[in-house]
């Protein structure tokens, strides 16, 4: 089939992709797969912490996306942000199933299995910003609250209460640490 | 309202986390839709938390690609009212054949051929996903089996161990309770303080075992020797061989009064180098 094609055609811009996609216009899943299939399995392996569910999650997310597209309104944030949390619901489902303590019972063995799988996949890693940086800009508190609020789906309720610390500060450190961050990719 | 100490707050980056409740979050909204400012912010918030997810992407595995996309192209083709794209039925059927085109005549194929083979490509495309993903069900279960797999030989593995070190020890404490079984007690030397390897000796059967204790392991092309030292003189009671044996066999030995281990050349000598004399006890004084 065309679209298990690795789709060349990268140049489109997100509102020319969400343009397609509402179009239904199947050669913009090939599209979006390819522009954020990583990102968005980054964000599912941590939350997971399994490949094997993260690559369920993603792939209920994307059929999600597809099926639900007309539910994403531009207006209200990026394509991404939409994209992540559709994933970050599918995972939190996951999370609170029967099964997952099941699978994480492998997870040591699994972890082992996969590094070996995995030391052949290693992608070109030039235009990354070494996690390093971000990790040495980052005040330890800083990164702990990033991670509970934006990786690992965590309310800010939540993160108050799993830190011990005021909503207030949860808000500052959120804010502090984004615009580190901000400063790192500008 | 300030606007720029609402932004500061922190609140907007919480918003584009999704750790809001649903009301606080239209709150946003009905303040983003009104204000510019926090629109922009919005973005930017949004955009630093692409880059750091994209920063920490992954590739999961190629297969997956595939999956997916057959699985969204099945999907599509068997759902109601949405054909295939291989056959365009939606598109108008000419109520005449279509004679203005110089002869290249569109070739029409007729209504109920064009159901059946619509329905023949569909069962086709919703198959091929269906053997996608069944092969990709195929390969995860051949996946846990593998870690199944290995944690059972693992296991066995440990089995066996405890199993062969349960046996050592039983031999160690069936050589203890043999009547006049001697323990000696060799304590580090100077070069050595604080090893501590001991003996079981039976001086009427002769049996000598030893329990090599905190001998560090010995440099290459070198091997301990045990030595029974009986009036002034000593015996080679044995080379030390191997690194974790519970109590080891050791030469038959008659008469001893003391024993002490030297680190000799691999093969061992036929006299003890003294200045090599790790441990030693005597026979009688810490039984």
């Amino acid at each position: 089939m065309a679209e298990n094609s690795r789709s060349t055609d990268r140049a489109i811009d997100e509102s020319a992709l969400v343009a397609l996609l509402r179009a239904r216009d199947r050669s913009a899943v090939a599209i979006l797969y390819d522009r954020y299939a990583p990102a968005l399995y980054g964000v599912l392996e941590r939350l997971l912490r399994s490949h094997d569910l993260a690559e369920d999650a993603l792939q209920e997310t994307l059929v999600k996306v597809w099926g639900n597209f007309e539910s994403y309104d531009p207006e209200k944030g990026r394509l991404f942000t939409w994209l992540v949390r559709v994933a970050r619901n599918i995972a939190l489902d996951i999370f609170k199933s029967k099964g997952y303590r099941n699978t994480l019972k492998n997870q040591e063995l699994e972890s082992l299995v996969d590094v070996v799988d995995r030391q052949s996949s290693a992608g070109d890693d030039s235009d990354r910003i070494g996690l390093r940086e971000i990790v040495l800009a980052l005040k330890p508190e800083q990164q702990e609250v990033i991670d509970l609020i934006y990786f690992r789906g965590y309310t800010q309720d939540e993160a108050s209460k799993e830190l011990g610390i005021p909503l207030g500060t949860v808000k500052t450190r959120v804010r502090s640490a984004l615009l580190t961050i901000r400063k790192i990719f500008s | 309202m300030d606007i720029n100490e609402y932004i500061s707050s922190g609140i907007l980056e919480l918003y584009v986390a999704g750790a809001l409740s649903p009301q606080e979050e239209q709150d946003v909204e009905r303040l983003a839709a009104a204000h510019e400012e926090i629109r922009t912010e919005i973005r930017a918030i949004e955009e630093a938390f692409e880059m750091l997810a994209r920063n920490e992407a992954r590739e999961p595995r190629p297969q997956v690609r595939t999956v997916i996309l057959e699985r969204i192209a099945s999907m599509e083709s068997a759902g109601a009212g949405e054909e295939p794209r291989a056959i365009d039925a939606s598109a108008p059927v000419p109520a005449t054949p279509d004679r203005s085109g110089g002869g290249a005549a569109v070739i029409r194929i007729p209504s109920r051929v064009r159901y059946m083979l619509a329905a023949s490509i569909t069962v086709a495309i919703v198959s091929s996903g269906t053997a996608a993903y069944f092969g990709y069900r195929w390969s995860r279960a051949e996946n846990d089996l593998t870690v199944l797999t290995l944690e059972n030989s693992r296991m066995a593995q440990r089995e066996g161990g405890f199993k062969a070190r349960l046996h050592q020890e039983q031999g160690y404490v069936a050589a203890l309770k043999e009547p006049g079984a001697v323990v000696v007690e060799m304590k580090g030397l100077p070069i050595a303080p604080g090893t501590v390897a001991t003996v079981v000796w039976n001086p009427s059967s002769r049996q000598l075992r030893l329990d090599r204790g905190t001998l560090p392991a010995a440099p290459a092309g070198k091997q301990y020797q045990l030595w029974a030292l009986a009036d002034g003189k000593p015996i080679d009671a044995g080379l030390v061989t191997g690194e974790d044996a519970v109590l080891l066999p050791m030469k038959q030995i008659e008469r001893a009064q003391a024993f002490a281990i030297t680190l000799e050349p691999v093969g061992g000598s036929s006299s003890p180098t003294l200045d090599a004399m790790y441990v030693m006890g005597k026979v009688g004084t810490n039984v």
